[in-house]
């Protein structure tokens, strides 16, 4: 889907900073792209298709194709939720589940404080 | 200058109370009572962190303005360090809310603080929401129509109009940040002039109560 | 709760104290953020739905375009029966008897027949059967141009928006006028007329996105992408990335009855308001939170506390 050399940078930023930079930024992330959106993206995930939508060309990110792919949702009854939101919930619950549980170090030597 | 004078200065008033409630001891302490050991106490510097990144991408946006991130790699990638900075600052925020009502936070005369949190809270989703309003693809466009109806219902819609970009992306970049940082400085100044909230148990023995 | 108590746990802590420091707490919190955020935003990126054009929506679906014009025209879309802030159309919802945005009165008004039609055509060049449309339709009265809107609305609704199946009837130029912007709108110029209204600076875009609400192309995407208001769209972001999941509550209010049911009274009907009012009151409950009897005593029943503070608990023998 990416080529290298596909991309040609319009950041201003960088070019007038530095040409060989902006080149050298362009191959790299061209290449990233290349990588991430063939071989194991394609073959693993790419099961659900594309919104019949335009994206904007530019898209950064290793696995934005994948992110960009139809949502998949558990539906129960009437409550709905993205699989992503779950996962944003979840990890909202486990961070809150781990911070009471997991001992907090430099805790245990018991006086250790000063008074 | 006799005392006499110095006391009914609003000035002096204002320099003494501040010494009284928040000396630089207490803002800048280097102990914390013994019982302040959990991770749960990392999630307000964590929300912290997360608001400094928030504030670090969402200037270098607003330089280039609305538009720049649909076709520049950079600004899609400081678009992208917004988007997820603003999900982890929600993140650590509810937890730290979490935590924070399960210790009763708001015990000893600390009312103030937990107001402030909320008020914080309220106001991040307020923000967030113009954000997305501003992001000028379809997302954005999807949410002001169907926003719209809401606001219009209790009559806000006629002077928060959330189809009006100019109006949302001044809110967003100019008003309701500094909202959200004055909040947060007060609610930060007050953690640190009460100190953290003690267990709930602690004071069993001295009150003769057993738990 | 006894003052004693209160005092003790307001006073400055005199007991045992731990070495703690803040700044490099913070400083490590931002860096080790800064690394996570960073790493997310390499590895998916954010977000970017293409924004919709009028073009777009014309070319993809003309008939829906077509339909909607005419219905701007007869007053028959959802703008022009909106009410309050944009017309006088309707009473909008209500809280029983308050009619909150009709009180709060006509903001941004909007003249669907006008700002969405007849002012855009004026702004281009259009062919001859145009361009004597909009004149016939300039000498006519508001009368006459109502009635031939609406017999025109009518009669394309009954033909199933199929402009080709609609018999012959006193419509006036309406068919023409539509076409027209049909065909402005194909070529991309009715993006910029609709929304500099013959200005120049223009940030306000309130016309244009309550034209493309009108149609449905816009509502088909959004349902597409599952971000229908019906089905927790609120929450949702498009493609698999995470969306305002903080507003779970808000979305939630409008999954169960009856306030999934538009055509219950009053409260149904009228969910908007009724779910904003919840929300406003809820919100309230948050902040106020500690001075709610029963909630309030809630962390010393469920003692989630003891897992917080379990090492100074037991270090104390408490």
């Amino acid at each position: 889907m990416f080529k290298r050399g596909q991309f040609t940078l319009h950041d201003r930023y960088i070019s007038q900073f530095s040409p060989f930079l902006a080149i050298v930024l362009d191959e790299t992330l061209a290449g990233v792209l290349a990588l991430g959106c063939s071989g194991i993206i394609k073959d693993f995930f790419q099961k659900a298709p594309l919104l019949d939508k335009e994206f904007y060309l530019l898209r950064m990110g290793i696995f934005s194709h994948f992110m960009n792919l139809r949502a998949v949702y558990i539906h129960l009854g009437w409550f709905q939720i993205s699989i992503t939101n779950l996962i944003v919930v979840l990890s909202m619950l486990l961070l809150f589940g781990l911070a009471l549980v997991l001992p907090f170090p430099g805790n245990n030597k018991k006086g250790g404080g000063q008074k | 200058m006799s005392t006499d004078v110095e006391k009914e200065m609003w000035t002096s008033k204002l320099r003494k109370s501040w010494q009284k409630n928040l000396p630089v001891e207490k803002l800048l302490p280097d102990t914390q009572p013994a019982y302040v050991a959990s991770w749960i106490y990392l999630f307000g510097v964590a929300t912290l962190a997360a608001l400094a990144l928030i504030i670090a991408s969402g200037l270098v946006l607003s330089f280039e303005g609305a538009s720049w991130y649909h076709f520049s790699r950079v600004g899609h990638f400081v678009n992208s360090m917004h988007f997820w900075s603003v999900q982890f600052f929600f993140i650590f925020m509810v937890v730290h809310l979490w935590g924070k009502f399960w210790m009763a936070a708001w015990r000893g005369r600390r009312l103030l603080t937990w107001i402030t949190g909320a008020l914080a809270f309220v106001g991040s989703i307020a923000t967030a929401f113009t954000g997305y309003l501003i992001q000028t693809n379809f997302d954005s466009q999807w949410i002001s129509y169907e926003a719209k109806d809401g606001f219009n219902s209790v009559g806000i819609g006629s002077r928060f109009n959330v189809t009006n970009f100019g109006q949302m992306i001044l809110l967003h970049v100019a008003f309701l940040p500094v909202i959200i940082g004055v909040i947060t400085i007060i609610h930060v100044l007050l953690v640190r002039a009460k100190g953290v909230v003690p267990p709930i148990d602690a004071f069993n023995k001295e009150l003769g109560e057993r738990k | 709760m006894s003052d004693r108590r209160a005092e003790l746990e307001a006073a400055p802590w005199g007991g045992r104290v731990r070495r703690y420091d803040l700044i490099k707490e913070g400083v490590v919190a931002v860096l080790i953020l800064t690394i996570i955020v960073t790493a997310l935003s390499t590895l998916f990126g954010s977000p970017d739905d293409k924004q919709i054009t009028f073009k777009q929506w014309a070319v993809a679906a003309p008939a829906d375009f077509y339909a909607t014009a005419v219905q701007e025209l007869a007053g028959s879309s959802g703008t022009a029966g909106y009410g309050a802030p944009y017309n006088t159309e309707s009473d909008g919802v209500n809280l029983g008897p308050l009619h909150l945005a009709k009180i709060a009165g006509v903001t941004h008004p909007i003249d669907t027949v006008n700002d969405f039609v007849i002012t855009p055509l004026t702004t281009v060049a259009n062919a001859t059967p145009v361009a004597d449309a909009l004149k016939q339709w300039q000498g006519s009265d508001a009368k006459t141009q109502a009635a031939w809107a609406t017999n025109y609305d009518n009669a394309l609704t009954k033909a199933n928006q199929d402009r080709t199946k609609v018999p012959a009837g006193n419509y006036g130029p309406v068919p023409q006028l539509a076409g027209g912007l049909l065909t402005m709108a194909q070529a991309g110029s009715l993006d910029g007329a609709l929304l500099s209204q013959g200005n120049y600076f223009q940030s306000d875009y309130t016309k244009q996105t309550l034209f493309l609400g009108d149609g449905s192309y816009f509502n088909d995407q959004s349902t597409a992408s599952n971000l229908q208001g019906s089905t927790w769209g609120m929450m949702n972001e498009t493609g698999r990335y995470p969306g305002q999941a903080w507003l779970w509550l808000y979305s939630f209010w409008y999954q169960i009855p009856p306030f999934n049911n538009a055509d219950s009274h009053p409260f149904g009907a009228n969910a908007d308001a009724w779910i904003m009012v919840i929300m406003g009151a809820l919100s309230l409950g948050l902040i106020c939170m500690p001075l709610i009897p029963g909630v309030r005593s809630l962390p010393y029943k469920i003692k989630i506390h003891r897992l917080v503070w379990k090492n100074y608990y037991q270090e104390e023998n408490l």
